[in-house]
């Protein structure tokens, strides 16, 4: 599919729905020719968030980047944080952000992710999400286990100029863990970690 | 006579409120006796396994949280972040408290222990009707000493797998 072909123009993208907007990409709000010619309009917190779904779901990494600074500033819950601090750093220079999908979808490479419910005011947006995928990959240091799961969450998301600056995470991942079977090594992975 | 509807916001932050000073009665006004509750599902599971026998309360939310204050008596609960959209509002928060009874099958601990999570609540008619719930289980579980032992306790209940 052509993205320049679906790019919206200007006046269509302003009342345009977040579900519509979900059709198009990142890069044809950021680059399309409606807008090098006239003052950036950009999309609200809601929008964004939802651009930036579909752009990881379609695993349009580009798009991703351009809806994602290279800055966000992440909080996470302590066992992400710790599992960040385990996993070497294979930086390569890229979005970090989107680097750590990357490494997400190595170990998960059919996750899906659902928005359940979604709204935004201001510069903050909210979403709860089900996320699901085959654990196909080393995570933590433990072999894949080939098992599907699945895990509900909820996001807070601040947006400055049309990107995702700030994010704040909570999602069930003990209930994840116990469904792989990981929960007792996880447990014993982070206290060597501490 | 009735004063002009509260913002669904207002709702939850005079909720919130009421019960940091033990307000109860409040409390129970600003949430509906029939709350639907989306929690983690290893908390549904505790939850399940401590109304086993007991006997239904008039306002069950509240009286979960009276058992709640059992076990963290001094527990304080301070928004970080709060915003609504329509009916809906999230709210961004930190609990503290200190373990002073059996929780999800851990002994009291007597450590004190800092939570953070967010929710999503529904509201209608001034009062709270739904709640989504997420929260960081494993940080609180670790700084209880690393115990995973709540897991094998709930296991037997019911079956969580199911759900995953």
């Amino acid at each position: 599919m052509s993205e320049k072909k679906h790019a919206p123009r200007r006046r269509e993208f302003l009342s345009t729905s977040a579900k519509t907007l979900a059709g198009a990409t990142a890069a044809s709000i950021f680059a399309s020719e409606a807008l090098a010619s006239s003052p950036p309009v950009l999309p609200n917190a809601e929008q964004v968030v939802a651009a930036c779904q579909q752009a990881f779901a379609a695993r349009d990494f580009a798009s991703a980047s351009l809806l994602t600074s290279p800055n966000l500033v992440e909080h996470a819950p302590l066992l992400v944080v710790r599992a960040h601090e385990f996993i070497n750093d294979t930086s390569t220079g890229e979005n970090p952000s989107v680097e750590d999908i990357k490494n997400f979808l190595s170990v998960f490479p059919d996750a899906e992710v659902k928005i359940e419910d979604i709204f935004s005011s201001g510069d903050k947006a909210v979403y709860r999400w089900t996320g699901s995928g085959t654990h196909q990959g080393e995570f933590l240091g433990i072999a894949p286990t080939g098992k599907r799961v699945t895990i509900e969450g909820i996001t807070i998301a601040r947006i400055e100029n049309g990107q995702v600056v700030e994010t704040w995470r909570q999602f069930e991942f003990m209930g994840a863990l116990e469904a792989l079977g990981l929960t007792d090594k996880a447990l014993d992975l982070m206290k060597e970690l501490q | 006579m009735k004063e002009k509807p509260m913002r669904p916001r207002e709702v939850v932050e005079a909720c919130q409120a009421a019960w940091q000073k033990r307000d109860l009665e409040t409390a129970a006004k600003l949430t509906s006796p029939n709350l639907v509750e989306h929690s983690p599902v290893l908390v549904a599971q505790a939850h399940r396994l401590s109304e086993q026998g007991a006997k239904k309360s008039a306002h069950p939310p509240v009286e979960d949280i009276k058992k709640f204050l059992q076990v963290f008596p001094d527990a304080k609960v301070k928004i970080e972040d709060i915003f609504e959209s329509g009916n809906k509002v999230v709210y961004r928060w930190k609990g503290t408290g200190t373990h002073k009874g059996d929780f999800l099958g851990i002994k009291a601990t007597n450590k004190k222990v800092t939570v953070e999570g967010m929710t999503i609540a529904r509201v209608e008619n001034d009062q709270i009707v739904e709640t989504w719930r997420q929260f960081d289980l494993i940080g609180a579980m670790a700084q209880l000493g690393w115990e995973s032992k709540v897991l094998r306790v709930l296991r037997p209940v019911g079956s969580p797998e199911a759900k995953y």
